[in-house]
């Protein structure tokens, strides 16, 4: 199955690769693994005083679709407040990335990244968590 | 999940897949793959008798003796060979055929309620730096070292692969007993095997991946 174009390009040009100090109050981090295929993702958004997520970086490790929707993830948080962060659906990476079903669970795992390392800075913070809806 | 546990995993009387005028009766969706073959639900199995009862029912099956049938027959047929095939390639593979009865006990691993620790996935991710890094060159480190760290890396997770398959052992024999005896697995030993079986990729993907580097690195 060949990848979109818009796979391949985040898929050999990563943006936001890297790691925030996850000790850092002012970062969440999110560790999440999908079992069927043992793809792992690590998604990091540091905070500013204003609630606005001014960096996100990520390290997958899997297959190209998992990369570029960790990659897309991290470039739609930046500028994001929490409360539009945690409106970020896999839908929405599916339409972009032009998943194919087979590769769905690659943009799940991207969104539950997100949900992970928002609620790691939620709790760090005191702040309530969002609820989870399943999938 | 949770009031799925604890009771008994399935019945296990054979499905029987030809009606008594030797017509091929629809699956119905509470048949299992240990179902369709009359085998009782257990991590250990017989590999001949699976093999044997395969190839019988796969021969009455054979699409040449539906050629002239009705075409309601007909599909019948090719929808009782593909689900055959599933349950056989399932049945057959001891880590396939342990997922599916967790799977069957406690629901998809997929549904990922089972987070494996996140020190793991950590770990995970920083060999997996190491070996990009050995294979592009392009890290601050000498490769040297970086070889000697996923050496170290690997043998770790060699450890951790070896710990869970004796696991695993251990856990299969005390669900086959229950089933023997007629009890119900007990919750216990299906949670483990659930926990140590959604955790089985990521170690083996990773195990992967660093042979990978150190041969192409040498």
């Amino acid at each position: 199955m060949p990848y979109s174009d818009k796979v391949v390009d985040h898929y050999s040009n990563p943006r936001n690769v890297g790691s925030l100090d996850k000790k850092d109050p002012s970062v969440g981090t999110g560790i999440v693994g999908a079992p069927e295929c043992g793809d792992v993702m690590k998604l990091q958004i540091k905070v500013d005083e204003r609630g606005i997520i001014e960096d996100a970086k990520f390290k997958t490790f899997g297959c190209g679709s998992a990369i570029a929707s960790s990659s897309l993830a991290t470039e739609w948080l930046k500028g994001k407040t929490l409360d539009e962060a945690q409106e970020i659906k896999n839908t929405q990476i599916v339409e972009e990335l032009n998943l194919p079903p087979v590769k769905i669970h690659c943009s799940v795992l991207a969104e539950d990244a997100i949900k992970t390392a928002l609620d790691d800075y939620r709790e760090k913070k005191g702040l309530p968590l969002a609820e989870r809806k399943k999938h | 999940m949770g009031e799925r546990m604890g009771q008994p995993v399935m019945d296990q009387k054979e499905f029987a897949l030809f009606g008594e005028d030797g017509g091929i009766r629809r699956i119905p969706p509470g048949v299992s793959h240990f179902g369709l073959f009359g085998l009782p639900p257990k991590v250990g199995l017989d590999a001949g008798e699976l093999e044997a009862k395969y190839h019988r029912l796969s021969r009455r099956l054979h699409p040449d003796f539906f050629m002239n049938a009705p075409v309601g027959e007909r599909i019948r047929s090719l929808e009782a060979s593909a689900r055959l095939n599933e349950a056989y390639k399932t049945l057959k593979s001891p880590v396939q055929r342990a997922v599916y009865l967790v799977e069957l006990a406690s629901g998809k691993l997929a549904e990922n309620d089972v987070r494996p620790p996140a020190a793991l996935l950590e770990q995970i991710l920083e060999a997996q730096e190491a070996a990009s890094e050995l294979r592009c060159g392009c890290g601050g480190e000498e490769a040297e070292d970086l070889r000697g760290r996923i050496g170290a890396a690997r043998e770790c997770f060699e450890a951790l692969r070896g710990g869970q398959r004796k696991a695993l052992e251990d856990l299969g024999a005390q669900w086959d007993r229950a089933v023997d005896e007629g009890r119900p697995v007990p919750p216990g030993v299906v949670q483990k095997m659930r926990s140590i079986l959604s955790q089985r990729n990521y170690i083996e993907n990773i195990l992967r991946s660093l042979r990978e580097a150190l041969e192409a690195a040498s």
